[in-house]
């Protein structure tokens, strides 16, 4: 409530916003500013109606019905923390620096875990270990035949560039590369 | 300080008999743990119940609270309320519960304003539940940070400053946020009548 009361009906001075008139309801203005507000609020109708608006906000509210739990979460509760999270804050932050490090580092559920950067860690090891097997066993010795083919098509990539000397008589094939 | 609503810290009660129960449950011991869950279970089901209007639901995040609690416990420090870091958790999960729902149903604002209450009975008690069920709808209406500080302060009686620490807002916020939030209630519903604004 910003604007001015109606002319001839208000208290000096202009009307209080409604933060106030709601810090006065309150009771969270000091004495004299809550005086003063009073004081205005008895010559201004407007803010006399919005004071008691704002009490009466509060009365609806006291007024409402009680909400009860009608069950005891505790007996319940205590269970579950006994059998499933075993004290936690027990367990957490308490004893050497190690076993806190520990516990900061270990992942307290499989899904924790699923999702961790351990579980990236050991599943990329994992692959590798898999692919490098995989490929020890494809390396079967060869045979000869084998060996001649592999050694010729290795030849077409010689040592010495096409169109070079070669270093020494005898050094080079027909084809120009190096023995 | 002139007014008329008293502001009974939320913390007032916390006795020694509390404080040797929370000794006993930061040291790992459930059963203390339990006893601290008896002392705070109803408010924090209530702040919760009128926060998401559902009771179901209201009764499992309460229980999901005091888990978190305890798992959260050994980052408690005394100068913190108790009940005032409770029910710090309790509006985080409650605000978390609102996003979730409004990610699985949308709910329009405008069913059921009708008052559900229509059972005979003397004119007065007839009209003060209506009042009352009116207010009840009224809240829903409200933006969440409204509705949750006018909950704190009304029904819970925090004071400016545990507010400021459960909502995590300086005091000169809390102030102006109050006073927008009963002024948003205020538009919504007629205190006196209980009539609502439509």
């Amino acid at each position: 409530m910003n604007s001015s009361c109606p002319t001839g009906s208000c208290a000096p001075g202009p009307c209080p916003p409604d933060e106030a008139l709601s810090a006065l309801v309150d009771a969270a203005l000091p004495s004299e500013a809550g005086a003063g507000l009073l004081a205005h609020c008895a010559g201004c109708p407007r803010c006399t109606r919005r004071l008691a608006e704002l009490r009466a906000l509060g009365d609806a509210f006291a007024a409402l019905p009680a909400i009860r739990l009608e069950v005891d979460l505790a007996a319940q509760l205590v269970d579950r923390l006994q059998a499933g999270a075993p004290a936690a804050a027990r367990k957490r932050g308490q004893g050497p620096w190690w076993v806190r490090w520990m516990d900061r580092i270990r992942p307290p559920t499989p899904w924790r875990f699923a999702f961790s950067p351990f579980a990236g860690s050991v599943a990329a090891v994992g692959l590798g270990l898999w692919l490098g097997g995989m490929l020890m066993e494809l390396e079967e010795p060869l045979s000869p035949l084998a060996a001649n083919t592999t050694l010729a098509a290795m030849s077409v990539f010689g040592s010495v560039p096409p169109g070079n000397l070669c270093p020494r008589a005898g050094a080079c094939g027909a084809s120009g590369n190096a023995r | 300080m002139i007014g008329e609503r008293p502001s009974s810290g939320a913390d007032a009660g916390a006795d020694t008999g509390e404080v040797r129960e929370l000794a006993r449950a930061r040291a790992g011991d459930v059963a203390a743990f339990g006893a601290l869950v008896r002392r705070h279970q109803e408010r924090v089901f209530r702040f919760l119940h009128r926060m998401l209007d559902a009771r179901e639901e209201a009764m499992e995040l309460t229980q999901d609270v005091f888990v978190k609690a305890w798992q959260a416990l050994p980052d408690w420090r005394p100068e913190a309320a108790f009940s005032t870091w409770l029910l710090q958790i309790a509006r985080n999960a409650a605000l978390d519960q609102l996003r979730r729902r409004q990610l699985v149903r949308f709910a329009p604002l405008e069913e059921g304003l009708e008052v559900a209450d229509d059972a005979p009975g003397p004119e007065a008690r007839y009209a003060s539940r209506q009042r009352q069920a009116q207010l009840e709808r009224a809240l829903q209406r409200l933006a969440a940070e409204h509705r949750e500080i006018l909950l704190l302060r009304e029904v819970e009686g925090l004071a400016y400053g545990e507010l400021a620490s459960v909502l995590g807002i300086a005091e000169g916020t809390v102030k102006s946020r109050l006073a927008r939030a009963r002024s948003a209630l205020l538009e919504h519903f007629d205190p006196h009548t209980g009539a609502s604004h439509e």
